[in-house]
């Protein structure tokens, strides 16, 4: 019932539902931008909620995440773009169903598939959030030191395109992290002789740089490049443009187990939507009875990763609210507003900021409900809308939007200089498959990971023993394990697999020369 | 110009990582029964050096083997993402010497032209963006426009 207070605490705040409309309709918008992903709209839009009370700034960031997922879509089945990672699975059929001149139903499927994926993924969160932190509340520094050793390990491996690489990316992120002061002896410590950096790095500039310049560098290439964006003819069937009672009845079957892959999914720190989404198609198309069929331009092949990648947005929210340890960037930057709304992050939360947190869970809820009559109802305006706005006059503005708010996050010019270093590097980083994502998310866990890491040691009177003697520890190792080995068997066997398979294929392609 | 340069990241993060190493020798370490603020950091730019020495190896014997999905070639550097991101350095720079407003005027204009923009539209949306812009965030907002040292804006409005 916990629930129906939040409810009634959002709707005693007018500004904060006004805001819940505003960012649905902004991260529709946002989202359906290709490139531009949730994440880097958040980041952009931070500085303006330093001016909000805390649910309507909380409220404003989460639910342009939930709206931003969703409008990737748009790009990806009018214009076969994906706006977000998140959406590349649903161009298969998405697109090929515009192809066909079905581009309503294709945006109608994805809208209902994304909202009832959300609303699952918002129930796992509702009811598992409060479990998990009653639990984790006894937890002390050697245990927690293993859920951040977790988090790192498993965001490292999975993310990107090799271990090796992701390893690099998530060391990256922690030693940007320790620029500044050291938290345990006050020492100042790596910078560089530059007086800016004693006060540390902030997420803001670097998480914008990381993600939205680099974007926006990637997209002048394009620019220059002259990538166009095909125009398809409508069909005159009024069934093409509507989903068929038949096609829903179809397709909730594939909705409700993509839901519980991406929700399942969403727990995991690091793993995120564009591993649900594929996920969730290549099981879907491996149970279908007519698998051949899939990415010809199939409801199905619309609803599987539209589900998934939706249901990812509330369990992703999991980690931070029970442990204290974002799983996302998203859950990052959360985290951050959190912390510059005065509210300590962790189990506790559910005590301390009890009213705040159901207000937030009934914003999402609303939110979702509000992008989907977006959705249903004006997503090819939108589409239409961004098609129209040439990408010569969009980005530039995302670039000007970008230098303040890298700038007013902490009124310092030289956050902007941050933020070009970070552009820099993030746009070496996509173009060569290091992870950005690592990047970040390792540079939110390090302090806390070193804190707690030093913590244990100084309080321990075995040594590095003291990590091994939980079995709560030894669980969440067992967990990094388990994740980073698979994933290294997985690289290991399908690398030797094609190895053979080259192997194999070569004195076939010289007898035909 | 056209060459795949993709080694130049891992090379990147090579020279991160060293820089990071030498400069975490400068810290003070722990005593015999507490570990010290270099530790971490230490071991961190360490593993990160081990680590791209081992990808720029691998990238070496493997670069002619298959085909690379991401490229980077000199040309991406020095004429697309290149002047982009010294646009951003300059821009700070334009803030510090003139304020926000006529930074937001010049560096914008530059890059409504680097996106292929003509000069009258770059122009025209440089003066909306800056006007829109300075009225959102510095009025509304009230985010705090920072004074030039050549020309102080501040001083009109």
């Amino acid at each position: 019932m916990d629930i129906l207070a939040g409810f009634s605490y959002l709707f005693a705040n007018p500004i904060a539902l006004g805001f819940v409309f505003l960012a649905s309709i902004i991260g529709v918008i946002v989202g359906a931008i290709p490139g531009l992903t949730a994440a880097a709209a958040i980041a952009m839009l931070v500085p303006v909620t330093y001016y909000l009370d805390p649910l309507s700034a909380l409220a404003f960031l989460y639910v342009i995440g939930k709206a931003g997922r969703f409008g990737g879509s748009i790009s990806a089945i009018l214009f076969n773009t994906p706006g977000t990672a998140a959406s590349a699975a649903t161009v298969l059929d998405g697109y090929a169903l515009t192809s066909a001149g079905k581009p309503g139903k294709a945006l109608k499927t994805a809208t209902v598939a994304s909202v009832i994926g959300d609303y699952t993924g918002d129930i796992l969160l509702i009811f598992a959030a409060v479990s998990i932190s009653s639990v984790t509340e006894s937890f002390g520094p050697p245990t927690y030191f293993t859920i951040y050793m977790m988090a790192l390990i498993v965001i490292s491996s999975v993310i990107g395109d090799s271990v090796l690489k992701g390893l690099m990316s998530t060391a990256g992120g922690i030693l940007v992290a320790m620029i500044g002061i050291d938290p345990i002896s006050s020492e100042p410590r790596l910078n560089f002789g530059i007086f800016e950096f004693s006060a540390g790095i902030d997420l803001i500039p670097l998480l914008i740089g990381m993600f939205v310049i680099s974007e926006v560098a990637v997209q002048l290439r394009n620019t220059r490049a002259g990538v166009k964006i095909i125009q398809v003819a409508q069909s005159d069937d009024p069934d093409a443009n509507r989903l068929t009672l038949v096609e829903f009845r179809r397709c909730i079957p594939v909705i409700l187990r993509s839901s519980s892959i991406g929700a399942i999914i969403g727990v995991l720190p690091g793993l995120g939507s564009a591993v649900a989404c594929f996920t969730a198609y290549g099981e879907e198309k491996r149970r279908s009875q007519t698998p051949e069929l899939w990415g010809t331009g199939i409801v199905e092949g619309v609803a599987a990763p539209e589900a998934a990648n939706n249901a990812v947005s509330g369990p992703s929210m999991i980690p931070m609210l029970a442990l204290g340890v974002p799983g996302s960037t998203i859950a990052a930057i959360l985290l951050g507003v959190f912390l510059i709304h005065g509210i300590p992050v962790g189990p506790q939360i559910f005590d301390t900021a009890h009213d705040l947190i159901y207000g937030l869970f009934a914003a999402g809820l609303v939110g979702i409900a509000v992008y989907g009559l977006i959705g249903y109802f004006f997503a090819p305006v939108i589409g239409r809308f961004l098609a129209a706005l040439p990408p010569r006059l969009i980005y530039p503005y995302i670039f000007l939007t970008s230098v303040i708010s890298a700038y007013s996050a902490r009124t310092n010019v030289f956050d902007i200089f941050i933020m070009c270093g970070a552009g820099a590097l993030g746009y070496l980083m996509r173009r060569h498959g290091f992870s950005p994502a690592a990047f970040i998310i390792a540079f939110v866990l390090a302090d806390g990971a070193e804190e707690s890491f030093r913590q244990s040691l100084l309080l321990s009177d075995n040594g590095a023993l003291v990590f091994f003697e939980r079995p709560s520890a030894m669980l969440f190792f067992g967990v990094a394990l388990f994740v980073s080995g698979m994933r290294i068997w997985k690289t290991t066997f399908a690398g030797r697999r094609s190895a053979r398979q080259t192997w194999s294929d070569e004195p076939a392609n010289v007898e035909k020369k | 110009m056209d060459r795949n340069i993709g080694w130049f990241t891992t090379a990147v993060f090579l020279a991160f990582g060293g820089a990071f190493f030498l400069a975490s020798l400068t810290i003070p370490g722990g005593t015999s029964t507490t570990l010290g603020p270099a530790v971490v950091p230490r071991a961190v730019s360490l593993m990160m050096v081990i680590l791209a020495a081992i990808v720029l190896v691998a990238d070496f014997r493997t670069r002619d083997k298959g085909p690379i999905k991401q490229d980077i070639t000199p040309r991406d550097l020095l004429f697309r993402a290149g002047p982009l991101i010294a646009l951003i350095a300059v821009y700070g720079q334009f803030m510090l010497w003139f304020g926000y407003l006529i930074a937001t005027l010049l560096s914008g204009y530059i890059a409504f032209r680097l996106f292929g923009n003509s000069r009258k539209a770059s122009a025209l949306h440089s003066i909306l963006a800056g006007t829109l812009f300075y009225f959102c965030f510095v009025y509304l907002l009230g985010i705090y426009d920072p004074p030039g040292s050549l020309i102080d804006m501040t001083l009109l409005f």
